[in-house]
């Protein structure tokens, strides 16, 4: 061991040692729950990934200028657990039930997703290509992209961005969702952004639509933020959200320069895709 | 991959660093959150730790910031108060642990991260240093400055160490 022993008298020195045996004496039995800790830890990971794959999308396109200017809403509570790079808002009242994945048409394979996307596209829009291969997926998880699509788009204007998120909701973000004021879904949050004072963000559009109950099960949103254009659909859907976004910026930053003149999808021609049966109408094999 | 992996290195790493959690927090209980927090973290980033050079000081960096984020988080709402620091064990005398984590409670959580880091897990002054985010001159000063404060306490409060034998 290096050691300041310069700095050290006598007495510190005895210490030295006596200190390590007597840490080594009054540990030596200590009992260690390893089996709950790893299904802990397992099923508490897992959580936190589905949770950081949903915020992928809520981060990435149209809600990366809403997440700049209503970031409380969307990421407000607790921030634990997060200095390792996984990020999103930890919604204390989400977890008072604990999540349970269950099998759904957010389980679909992002090659559907891209297959489903193409048949949606309107004519002289491409899925020019996207990813498919998860590089940090947990242990157990395959590697795979399951859930969401993220590429790009060519338009005849340039090239842009475009973003396919399909979200399980919890058991209890939809019973949040019954008794909030019908904005809010567990993580999701589906209210408009507030007035901006910022001189170079700008919402040019927000609706949104309620159910019978009256509880916003729809918004599509346009923001310019920095001279790029954000649209973006979200709709709870038969216990999760269809959620898409575009932009005419093919960079996933913020204040990232256009890489296109104009969007390459209007916010109808979004909301014709986010709005199609053909996502909520898929379930995985064997459900 | 499958979940094999994880579990292997939770089985064969967990005891270090749950000593590690508790000479931190001086708590079993917060222990086990501490030790979870990080495994979950671990979980998550299991790509990361695997590539680490050393994935196992990878998880002891991760409980250690957890556990010093979170008496960041603490500090400004939160007031100690004594919580039980042990179960007994049958035919296992808990009098030295019982000091033990009394005399490590009393050192301000920054000193018990140095004392631990440099004492139980070996580390370097320099290493120490680097973890913490301090000049290795406060390494040292924080050092010297809990080992006093730990003779102190265990000297009045553990007449049967070796220590006070001398």
């Amino acid at each position: 061991m290096s050691t300041d022993l310069d700095d050290l008298t006598p007495d510190d020195l005895a210490d030295l040692d006596d200190l390590r045996d007597l840490m080594a004496r009054a540990l030596d039995d200590v009992d260690v729950p390893v089996g709950r800790m790893h299904d802990r830890a397992a099923v508490d990971g897992r959580r936190l990934r589905r949770r950081r794959s949903a915020l992928v999308g809520v981060g990435g396109l149209a809600t990366a200028a809403a997440v700049a200017v209503f970031a409380v809403p969307l990421t407000g509570g607790d921030t634990t657990a997060r200095d390792d790079g996984y990020a999103g808002g930890h919604n204390r009242a989400a977890d008072s039930v604990p999540f349970v994945a269950k099998p759904g048409y957010w389980d679909m394979p992002v090659a559907e997703i891209a297959s489903r996307l193409t048949d949606l596209l309107p004519q002289r829009v491409s899925l020019t290509s996207y990813e498919r291969t998860n590089t940090d997926h947990a242990p157990g998880e395959s590697d795979v992209v399951i859930g969401y699509l993220t590429g790009t788009l060519s338009g005849r204007t340039g090239p842009g961005s475009v973003e396919v998120m399909l979200t399980q909701l919890s058991d209890q973000a939809q019973r949040d969702g019954a008794v909030s004021q019908g904005e809010t879904w567990g993580d999701q949050d589906l209210s408009c952004p507030p007035e901006l004072s910022s001189p170079d963000i700008e919402v040019r559009t927000c609706a949104t639509r309620s159910d019978a109950s009256g509880r916003v099960v729809e918004r599509e949103l346009e923001m310019v933020d920095h001279g790029v254009t954000y649209r973006e659909v979200k709709i709870v859907a038969r216990g999760g959200v269809v959620y898409a976004a575009t932009a005419n910026s093919t960079q996933r930053k913020w204040t990232a320069p256009p890489s296109a003149s104009r969007n390459p999808l209007t916010l109808d021609q979004l909301a014709r895709i986010a709005t199609s049966p053909v996502w909520t109408s898929w379930a995985p094999s064997g459900s | 991959m499958d979940d094999t992996e994880f579990e292997r290195f939770v089985a064969a790493r967990s005891g270090q660093l749950y000593r590690s959690a508790l000479l931190l927090t001086t708590s079993p209980h917060a222990a086990e959150d501490l030790l979870q927090t990080a495994l979950t973290k671990a979980y998550v980033a299991w790509p990361r730790v695997r590539a680490a050079d050393d994935p196992v000081a990878y998880v002891h960096g991760v409980l250690l910031k957890a556990f010093l984020s979170d008496r960041r988080r603490r500090s400004s709402t939160e007031l100690a108060v004594a919580e039980p620091t042990d179960v007994p064990v049958p035919g296992v005398d808990p009098s030295e642990r019982l000091a033990l984590m009394a005399a490590l409670r009393d050192l301000a959580p920054l000193d018990r991260a140095v004392v631990v880091l440099r004492f139980w897990e070996d580390h370097s002054v320099a290493e120490t240093a680097r973890q913490l985010g301090l000049s290795e001159a406060a390494v040292k000063n924080r050092c010297l400055r809990a080992l006093r404060t730990l003779r102190g306490l265990l000297t009045d409060s553990f007449p049967t160490s070796p220590r006070s034998a001398r």
